[in-house]
This record gives C-alpha cells, sequence and structure tokens, in this order.
C-alpha cells in the first residue's frame, strides 16, 4: 500500500516523472512497502552490527544504495509482469510464464554479455587470455551448454563462438518480447497498460537500467570498503569519518549535559 | 542463513556480476540463492582483496594468496578435480546421491565405491572432495542453519531426515535416489542436432516404509 506518511514532504509535482521509478533517488517510493525496507534496514544492521556513528551511517548508506539497487530490477521485473499480474485471472497461464521467461532470458544474456566481454578484453589486450578463460570457465559452461569444457578451447575461438550464440539469445529475447506483445495486444484494449509497460523492456531501456545498475553497484562496492575501512581505520577518508563522528558525539554529550562534562574537566 | 555453496557463491560475486545475475546463476545450477542483505554480506567479506588486485593472473602472489585464503582459487584454475566437482554439481544422475551420502557424515571415499556399485558415471574421490568443500561445505553449518538452509531447498524435508539419522539412513535414501534417476530418461543433445542439454525431471520421490528407526547419531 501507498507509503504517504513517509513521502508527505514530497510535492505532488515530484512523483509526475514516476512511470516505473526506476532511476529515482528518493528513499521510499508510494508503491514501495515501507516494512519491506525496514526489514532490509533491520538485516543489514544485524550483519554489520555498526559500533559508532560513521559505521551507522555508512550502513545506512549502504541500505539507500541497496534498496536503489533492488528498485531497479523490481522495476525491471514489474515493467513486464505488473500489469500482467494485475490482470492475471483474465490472462491464460502461458502468458504469464512467458513473462517469466523473458525476464529469465534478458538476465542470462546479461550474464553471457560480461562473461564474454571479460574474456574479449583479455584477448584483445593478449593478457592471460587461457587464464581468463580458465576462470570463466564454469560460468561459460552452464551459459553455453556446449559439450565438454569451453576451458579446453582456444579462447579467440570461444569468444567467437560466445558472440554468436550471444546474437542468437538476443534475438531470441527479442522474439520471445515480440511474441509477449502480440500476446497482449491481442488479448485485448484491457491489456493496454500491460502491453505499454511489456514495451518498456526494449534494447534501448534494458542498455540504461544496466548502466544505473552498474553504477550503483560500484557506489555499493565502495562503501562496502568505506565501511571496511572504517573498522580498521586505515584510509584517510576513513579515518576523517572516525573524527568527524568522534566530534559530533561529544557536541551531543555536551549539549545534552554540559555540566557533567564541566565536572570532568575541572576534576581532569 | 549460511549456505553449503559459500564459496561458489564468492567465486561468481568476484566475477563482478551482479545481484540479480548471481542469484539466476544459482538458480541455474539448482542452487539456493541467498537473500539480498546475505548476498551483502558476502559481498562485504570480499571487500578485503589486495591493491592492485589482479583476478585472472595466477602470477600474482598477493592476489593468488588472498584467493587461496577466500578458498575460491581452484575454481579460477581449472583444476581437474574442481572441474568434476562441477561435473557432480551438474550432473542430474550424481548429485543428489553425492550430496545425502556427504551430508550422512560419509567420506568421499564411499561416495566413490557407491558410484561404482549403482553404475553411476565414475568420478574421482578428489572429484568428490572439491565438490563437498565448493559446493556442499557441510562443516560450515551447524544444526540450526541446516534447518533453515534445508526449508528452502527442494528436497528439504527428504534431507531434513538424513541429517537427523546419519549415515545409515543416508545410504537407504541414496538408494532410492540412484534407483530413481537411473530410470528417467537422459539427454544430452536435442532433437535435430541442436546442441543444449537437459534431463526430465524424475518422478517424486516415495521412501519405502522402513521398520523402527535407528537411534538418531550425529553425522
Amino acid at each position: 500500500m501507498p507509503a504517504r506518511a513517509d513521502n508527505a514532504r514530497l510535492a505532488p509535482q515530484a512523483h509526475n516523472a514516476l512511470k516505473h521509478a526506476a532511476y529515482s533517488r528518493a528513499a521510499l517510493l508510494p508503491d514501495e512497502d515501507p516494512a519491506e525496507r525496514r526489514q532490509l534496514e533491520e538485516a543489514y544492521f544485524d550483519h554489520f552490527d555498526p559500533g559508532s556513528q560513521p559505521e551507522v551511517d555508512a550502513v545506512r548508506a549502504l541500505v539507500d544504495l541497496t534498496w536503489r539497487r533492488e528498485r531497479i530490477n523490481r522495476a525491471e521485473a514489474a515493467m513486464a509482469t505488473h500489469a500482467v499480474a494485475r490482470a492475471q485471472d483474465k490472462l491464460p497461464a502461458p502468458l504469464l510464464g512467458l513473462v517469466q521467461e523473458v525476464h529469465h532470458l534478458d538476465v542470462e544474456v546479461r550474464l553471457l554479455t560480461r562473461t564474454l566481454e571479460l574474456l574479449r578484453q583479455a584477448v584483445a589486450s593478449d593478457r592471460r587470455p587461457k587464464e581468463t578463460l580458465q576462470g570463466v570457465a564454469p560460468v561459460l559452461d552452464r551459459l553455453l551448454g556446449w559439450p565438454g569444457s569451453v576451458a579446453d578451447l582456444d579462447p579467440a575461438q570461444v569468444v567467437l563462438d560466445g558472440d554468436r550464440a550471444l546474437a542468437a539469445r538476443t534475438a531470441a529475447v527479442e522474439f520471445s518480447r515480440g511474441t509477449l506483445r502480440t500476446l497482449l495486444a491481442a488479448a485485448g484494449p484491457a491489456f493496454e497498460a500491460a502491453r505499454a509497460e511489456a514495451s518498456l523492456l526494449e534494447p534501448k531501456m534494458a542498455a540504461r537500467l544496466l548502466q544505473e545498475r552498474t553504477t550503483l553497484s560500484k557506489a555499493i562496492e565502495r562503501q562496502m570498503r568505506l565501511l571496511r575501512d572504517l573498522r580498521g581505520g586505515t584510509t584517510f577518508e576513513g579515518r576523517i569519518l572516525v573524527a568527524e563522528g568522534r566530534i559530533r558525539d561529544f557536541h551531543e554529550t555536551r549539549s545534552a549535559a554540559p555540566e557533567a562534562i564541566e565536572t570532568t574537566g575541572k576534576a581532569a | 542463513m549460511k549456505l553449503p555453496h559459500h564459496r561458489f557463491l564468492d567465486y561468481l560475486l568476484l566475477l563482478g556480476l551482479q545481484d540479480d545475475e548471481v542469484v539466476r546463476m544459482l538458480e541455474l545450477d539448482d542452487l539456493v540463492p541467498p537473500e539480498p542483505a546475505e548476498l551483502a554480506r558476502a559481498r562485504f567479506d570480499l571487500a578485503d582483496r589486495p591493491t592492485p588486485f589482479r583476478l585472472m593472473d595466477q602470477g600474482h602472489r598477493p592476489s593468488q594468496a588472498w584467493l587461496m585464503e577466500k578458498g575460491v582459487s581452484g575454481l579460477l584454475k581449472d583444476k581437474p578435480a574442481a572441474r568434476e566437482a562441477l561435473r557432480i554439481l551438474r550432473s542430474p544422475v550424481l548429485r543428489q546421491p553425492t550430496e545425502i551420502l556427504l551430508l550422512g557424515g560419509h567420506p568421499p571415499g564411499l561416495v566413490l565405491k557407491f558410484n561404482l556399485e549403482h553404475d553411476l558415471p565414475a568420478v574421482s574421490e578428489d572429484g568428490v572432495a572439491h565438490f563437498q568443500y565448493y559446493m556442499w561445505d557441510i562443516k560450515h553449518l551447524a544444526t540450526d542453519d541446516w534447518a533453515v538452509f534445508l526449508r528452502r531447498h527442494p528436497e528439504g524435508e527428504i534431507y531434513l531426515e538424513v541429517l537427523g539419522h546419519g549415515s545409515s539412513k543416508a545410504l537407504t535414501v541414496a538408494d532410492v535416489f540412484a534407483a530413481r534417476v537411473k530410470k528417467a530418461p537422459v539427454f544430452t543433445t536435442l532433437p535435430g542436432g541442436v546442441r543444449g542439454g537437459g534431463y526430465i525431471k524424475p518422478p517424486p520421490l516415495f521412501l519405502p516404509k522402513a521398520g523402527p528407526e535407528p537411534a538418531p547419531c550425529e553425522p
């Protein structure tokens, strides 16, 4: 249900651009469940058990970033499934299965693209292509399903054949997506919204979502490092944050009980 | 929730995969995917890598030492035993009996003997040991962790029973599983010569009604 209370301060026009909200920086969107968000936050706080204010801030930032990345995943899946799911009782089961399948295929194509890219870079720069192929072989074997292991093949050949397989799969995803749209169109005007949302899964949109997801993943990675550094206090940035936290703690304590500190000071 | 395939998960994370890609990859291998917070925790544990970090450079000592410490270097180096471990993971006939026997506390050597006795494809003892290390790390989970993990496992109830009753039960259940998977048709080439693979899911398992159960013992 909409979390009106949490977004009460946002002006109504702030939600004008909310079509799927994948790029929104808001902590909580109207259609997001505050309980789910709270649950994620609790899970993170339980896991990381922050001991100081800077650590608390770092964990909170981590939760924000992770929530935003989850939002992209959700938006991507929701684009095709949400509107369809609303009309679930009127839609035949194979159509719903197709929606799910399109999403799975999409993730698999992304996986294959990423893994082949690692290998392509190694081959192009001639930097340990064989070792790289060995490193990614468990994933490629699963995705490509060729007989034997790709680790036994020539890396350049794997890139070439892999690209062909990738092109075939991308075409298959496009085909499935097209079928989905056609089926939705054939289902009648009741599924106009579903068709519009399904059409959002076009390559340009998928690439933009991927870029946004990568940016957030990098930010999460940085935040993780920062958190680790805060605990170890090794980097300059980490030490600054620790110092800032201590100053803030000191001010808070002083504003809470000035006499106590003065007394302690005199005693010292 | 702790996962017995935590090292395989670490390996996927080290390749730089996104969360949903990691989850999909685990799903493709019929492994239980972690919750988002657990995934974040796993990422956090991998954040202390040395600088510079060269994942694929087998000659870079600091990176290799770190990978060995994390226990994932075998998967990156394509060791024969690690390849066999992946074969067990992806084999519809080998995986379940192997998991059950290891869960029951049997050593890899006995798994090998069991496979030979039941005409299952041959794998080396080292391969089974590597499977245990990367994908079925039973020592990583305490009894409570198993209870939580098996709640999300498709064969959770049966595995839980094996866990509760120890090695003899493991042998009985592995026998049933081995017989069941041998009956299921397995094919590696799709009709029309299309490369690919798959298997028809075996029928649901019905354990034979046994007499009085032996006293529970530790796995």
